[in-house]
């Protein structure tokens, strides 16, 4: 469904006062999702993953510089055409609503936004709150009212509303305490046994993994390797990459240990 | 390429901002020094030269009395600048020590943001003459009076400035580090301070400087027998009726464009104080 | 010892809270969000006086003046430092750490002439921990301190840091990781203090834990 062929970015930096270089922050990222799966991301913070997605939706910064192809169902990807409607964004912080506005209200507008008609925008935004387990009371407060939990999962309702066939979610994990998390990461795997596409970009890779069908690491701007979640096993033998061997037996869960050399 | 984009690709954001405070420094600065540098004699009446229109060697043409309208524009821009420069120091100085006052506890607080709430609701322009009025008029009292009407905004500024500093999580663990009151303010409150001041500072001239055009053109300004666009202003008026636009029209054109300049300044100073820009 | 006895603050969130931190100790404490960890970790490192209680060392008040030698070591690292200092300045506010100190944390040179809004925050974090390990310290207050890191920074740095023979209160959500750090863990709900079971969370939690236990065999 999504093809991200050799793509790279970099960016634009003032040196001093009359001078500026690039200052490459990904590159030659080649990757795919397909309908049905979910693909987790994996890196450091600084890695580059938000910028996958940024590219994927059109929202880089004016300074950055993009090279490479992005394609979805085969053809080349047209962000504003594809964002909100065939291609949707769960994003990491409530930064992204409106403060001044309910939150019930919000979730109207990204039924509009969506596609749907007037008419139909109040009663769809309702079914979706409900359907992450938000009542009327969630959808009176505004977003800072809301917990981390709560809000994560008014984004993930804001992204379903529209038919979109990919949804990429930004950190979903993030500031999530283990309950709430697992719950997110449980709605994203149903959404994608129900034929999306997830892209999930994370640093999280022990919440991740259990629910991910293959998994991605990137490492300062490049990828280390593609592994299907399966390969995460034992001591990590099946992993081609000596850096993703090192991040599986770095999880607490396995080994805790640091990379040799530390 | 044309010129302007040649700068786009060769500066980024940040040059360009400094390359125009620069640049209106200069122009700011050449334009004093020209009517500093120009003949006296341009400033004396001269009867037969009387009421002439912009031309060769009157690039401003000349007044009722016959003198050079440009020399005198310039030489009252001097005027309103350094009555500017002096008022706003004054405020400025107010306004910092009144900030700090606020800093020393929670009704020292109250208290001055009392008074600046109450001040900043209060009309400039009357309260200005009736200060000029009391003071018996002239520079030093258009500077009083601009200096005392002024302070409210900045103050407002730097309280709200200093507060978010000494209240950040930052300046409570430079005290767990064993950092005394001296440190933070030296090290953690100032280099705050400082660009909001520069920059409220250089803010403030352009409307220092068009206050005391408007206390001289109401006649509780400067004398005006010594040059200043408010004076050059008020004479305008009475001849406007006889078609004498330039009278008007060129001075106050020169006004604005000093006061752009300081704009200009200002941005420059910010861009050059301030470490977040946006990237080129 | 770092002593806290019957803390008292926020109008309930902290309903009688005592808690021992032995010298080289390393205590966890879990909890819902917004249990009022945070704002146990302030208390204990003197960044806020409760309402009622004590907060101890060594049988005296923490000192007022002078490196503090309970040092916290906050949630998000942006907000603890001054954003107009370099990192360079940053570093050595409290003392100044040696270059074989700041290839330990992973500290780059490059970084020193930057400011704090050009590192991420990860990195930007690893520079606020370093610069707490003064040669006064004794007890460190860790609030989720590796949350937002991979997998690899995080074992690092806990290394990193157990090596230091401080005394630690590691608040996190990660069971697993409180599992590798610590000798007991509390768990803050309600204001009061439960003592935690290492095995056996309930609900979401306790399936994320099954499918772990399918997947892993522990190096």
């Amino acid at each position: 469904m999504l093809e991200v062929a050799r793509l790279s970015i970099g960016f634009r930096r003032p040196l001093g006062l009359w001078r500026r270089e690039i200052v490459p922050a990904l590159r030659d990222i080649s990757l795919q999702v397909q309908a049905g799966e979910m693909l987790a991301v994996i890196g450091a913070s600084g890695a580059g993953k938000s910028l996958l997605a940024q590219a994927i939706l059109g929202l880089l910064p004016a300074h950055a510089v993009l090279s490479g192809a992005l394609r979805y169902r085969g053809a080349p990807l047209d962000p504003a055409a594809l964002r909100g409607r065939r291609i949707a964004l769960v994003p990491q912080s409530i930064a992204w609503l409106d403060p001044l506005v309910r939150t019930g209200r919000q979730v109207e507008w990204a039924a509009g936004r969506a596609g749907l008609p007037a008419a139909a925008c109040a009663p769809a935004a309702t079914a979706a709150l409900t359907r992450f387990g938000l009542g009327a009371a969630a959808a009176r407060r505004f977003p800072h009212q809301l917990s981390g939990g709560m809000a994560r999962r008014v984004m993930l309702a804001m992204a379903t509303l529209g038919q979109a066939e990919l949804l990429i979610a930004d950190e979903p994990t993030n500031g999530l305490d283990p309950e709430n998390a697992a719950r997110v990461l449980d709605h994203l795997r149903t959404l994608a046994d129900a034929g999306r596409g997830v892209l999930v970009i994370s640093h999280d890779l022990a919440a991740v993994l259990p629910l991910a069908d293959r998994v991605a690491i990137l490492r300062d701007g490049a990828l280390q390797e593609t592994a299907p979640a399966a390969a995460f096993r034992g001591d990590g033998a099946a992993l081609a990459s000596p850096y993703a061997r090192a991040l599986w037996r770095a999880l607490p869960e396995i080994g805790f240990l640091p990379a040799e050399g530390d | 390429m044309n010129a302007r984009a040649k700068i786009k690709a060769r500066v980024n954001a940040r040059g360009r901002l400094l390359l125009t405070g620069l640049t209106a420094a200069l122009l700011l600065g050449g334009a004093l020094l020209a009517g500093h540098g120009m003949d006296a004699a341009l400033l004396r009446p001269r009867f037969g030269l009387a009421a002439l229109p912009p031309g060769p060697g009157y690039p401003f043409g000349t007044d009722a009395l016959g003198r050079d309208l440009l020399a005198r524009s310039l030489r009252g821009l001097e005027t309103s600048l350094l009555v500017g420069l002096l008022a706003a120091t004054a405020s400025t100085l107010i306004a910092l020590l009144l900030a700090g006052l606020a800093m020393l506890g929670r009704a020292a607080d109250a208290i001055v943001g009392l008074a600046v709430e109450t001040c900043i609701g209060l009309p400039h322009l009357v309260l200005m003459i009736l200060v000029a009025f009391a003071l018996g008029g002239g520079v030093g009292a258009v500077v009083a009076a601009v200096a005392l009407t002024h302070w409210p905004v900045l103050t407002r500024i730097l309280r709200a400035e200093f507060q978010a500093v000494l209240t950040a999580d930052y300046v409570i663990h430079a005290r767990r580090f064993g950092h005394g009151p001296w440190f933070i303010l030296r090290r953690h409150l100032l280099p705050h301070a400082l660009p909001q001041l520069a920059v409220g500072f250089v803010l403030m001239l352009p409307h220092a400087i068009l206050h005391e055009a408007a206390l001289t053109f109401v006649g509780f300004g400067i004398a005006p027998a010594r040059p200043s666009i408010g004076g050059l202003l008020a004479e305008a008026l009475g001849s406007l009726s006889a078609g004498w636009w330039w009278l008007g029209v060129l001075p106050g054109a020169l006004l604005l464009a000093a006061v752009l300049c300081l704009d200009g300044i200002a941005s420059g100073l910010r861009a050059w104080l301030s470490p977040r820009v946006a990237e080129a | 010892m770092l002593v806290a006895r019957e803390l008292h603050h926020g109008g309930g969130l902290l309903d009688g809270v005592s808690l021992t931190l032995a010298p080289g100790q390393v205590v966890g404490l879990a909890g819902p969000s917004g249990a009022g960890k945070t704002t146990l970790g302030r208390l204990l490192a003197g960044h806020l006086a409760p309402e009622r209680g004590t907060v101890r060392l060594d049988g005296a008040p923490l000192p007022a003046r002078g490196f503090c030698p309970v040092q916290l070591l906050p949630q998000t690292a942006e907000l603890a430092v001054n954003p107009r200092w370099r990192i360079g300045r940053i570093l050595e506010e409290a003392y100044t750490p040696g270059a074989a100190a700041r290839r330990a944390f992973g500290i780059q040179d490059a970084w020193l002439r930057r400011y704090p809004h050009e590192l991420s925050g990860g990195e930007l974090q690893r520079v606020v921990i370093l610069r707490s390990l003064a040669p006064g310290l004794r007890y460190l207050v860790a609030d989720e301190i590796s949350a937002m890191l991979d997998p690899l920074t995080q074992a690092a740095l806990w290394r990193r840091l157990l090596e230091q023979g401080l005394g630690i209160l590691a608040i996190s959500h990660n069971a697993a990781l409180l599992k590798r750090l610590t000798t007991a863990t509390w768990r803050l709900e309600e204001g009061r203090l439960h003592r935690l079971p290492m095995e056996g969370a309930a609900g979401v939690a306790a399936n994320r834990e099954k499918r772990w236990a399918e997947i892993s065999i522990g190096v």
